[in-house]
């Protein structure tokens, strides 16, 4: 359900509610089916009071009743259908999982969170951002290991494939040329006194845009420096995360397409991996990930 | 008695970075070919019946193919119809009754040439995949020049 801009945990509880939806509307049709079998008088007589009025009220249903129940019927299972199997996201979140410990076999001793994986998903169009609406082609993340996505944490990458040169950021450009691109090295832009010029060279080395690394440094300066702010968003300073050091993305194809965007960051400055991406462990983990992707 | 097809085991080939890398970036950024489009083993097959040579890749993906055929008809490259990946390569070994004792090494001229023209000819974001098909079949030391040992068996 990507062209509602739905996140995986969303699509997974609609999955599940369409499913006792179409269970229900199966019930409810054959009840009416059942109901035109008996008497409405001797059910009154012979039935208990609320089975009586439940077959009474169903023989009361109009003739184009059980045509309309069809019609919502196939609706709900198209829409089931759409969305996918709920259980595909969790294999595609454990698959996910299996992924970043392959990919950083040699960081094992490193804290979890020092090195992720996310996956980005191409849409066309940005729905859920409004003042994005006038331009076409976007990255959303829909799985990360480890954690999960949250909604507004993991920045939205332009993508589109007719400007190439606009793409942002390693996963844009990964996607717009459909080629492994890596970046290693990085400056360490957590604090909030970085210099103009390391966050310039830190914005064309990932293709991120200035503007939002400006207005994260100013963000977070003001919530540090303004004892109001402080109190009421306190919480995002202890939850800043730091800068990656080293980012790699590649593009991630279903079925000879292209769907989205793998990317790996990493708080170590070099830590090697496009060998790492050559073995066949890693192989064999994205050729199940493509396969389960054709369900989504 | 039919003769039997000739089939090598499948080679696993794992490319040096050198081999993956594509063109250069300005900023200091390193680009390599998606893991998608670096073949994960290859193999040869030599019918004599029907006197067909061919060269299989397998990838991470699948995907539809189309079949590009040489102007003579003698060889056909099957490509994924989005990727444009060589997913296999097929060569009508009738078509060249000269061929000697060395078969094997006209074969792999045959395939450097036809990968070689399609590099040049083809879109330039594919030019990297058939760069490197040729690099892997036909280079000095190639890793998977054992695909080419059917051909010379007699």
């Amino acid at each position: 359900m990507v062209i509602l801009g739905l996140r995986p945990d969303q699509s997974r509880a609609l999955g599940s509610a369409l499913k006792i939806c179409e269970l229900a509307l199966v019930a409810v049709s054959a009840a009416i089916g059942t109901a035109g079998n008996f008497d409405p008088q001797k059910a009154q007589k012979d039935f208990p009071t609320a089975l009586a009025m439940l077959v009474v009220t169903l023989r009361g249903t109009p003739w184009w009743g059980v045509p309309a129940l069809g019609l919502v019927l196939a609706i709900v299972i198209w829409a089931r259908k759409t969305i996918g199997p709920p259980s595909a996201w969790n294999l595609i979140q454990y698959t996910l999982e299996g992924l970043r410990e392959a990919i950083f076999v040699q960081q094992i001793q490193d804290p979890e969170h020092y090195h992720r994986v996310t996956l980005f998903r191409y849409q066309r169009w940005c729905w859920t951002r409004p003042w994005r609406w006038g331009r076409t082609g976007w990255l959303f993340a829909v799985a990360r290991s480890p954690g999960e996505v949250t909604r507004g944490r993991i920045p939205v990458w332009r993508a589109n494939t007719d400007d190439p040169d606009g793409a942002e950021g390693v996963a844009g450009q990964a996607f717009v040329r459909n080629r492994t691109v890596a970046v290693s090295n990085l400056a360490d832009i957590t604090g909030d006194d970085v210099a103009d010029a390391e966050l310039t060279r830190y914005s064309l080395e990932t293709y991120e845009p200035l503007v939002s690394l400006k207005l994260r440094q100013t963000r977070f300066r003001l919530i540090r420096q303004n004892v109001v702010l402080r109190f009421l968003f306190g919480w995002r300073l202890r939850r800043r995360r730091a800068s990656a050091r080293y980012l790699l993305g590649y593009p991630v194809v279903v079925s000879g397409s292209r769907w989205g965007v793998m990317v790996l960051d990493s708080r170590h400055e070099r830590p090697e991996l496009e060998a790492v991406l050559r073995s066949p462990e890693v192989a064999c983990r994205l050729a199940y990930l493509s396969k389960l992707l054709e369900e989504v | 008695m039919i003769p039997r097809v000739a089939v090598t085991e499948w080679i696993p080939i794992s490319p040096t970075l050198d081999q993956l890398e594509s063109q250069a970036d300005s900023q200091g950024r390193q680009l390599y070919l998606s893991p998608y489009d670096v073949p994960r083993a290859v193999r040869g097959l030599l019918d004599p019946g029907s006197g067909l040579f061919r060269i299989e890749f397998k990838y991470i993906d699948s995907e539809p193919l189309i079949v590009w055929r040489a102007e003579n008809g003698a060889l056909a490259l099957e490509l994924g119809k989005y990727s444009e990946r060589v997913y296999a390569l097929q060569i009508n070994l009738s078509s060249f009754p000269q061929m000697g004792a060395g078969r094997a090494t006209f074969v792999r001229d045959c395939v450097r040439k036809a990968l070689q023209h399609k590099a040049s000819t083809g879109d330039k974001g594919h030019r990297d995949g058939y760069l490197l098909a040729r690099e892997l079949l036909t280079s000095n030391h190639a890793p998977a020049a054992g695909v080419f040992t059917p051909l010379e068996a007699r």
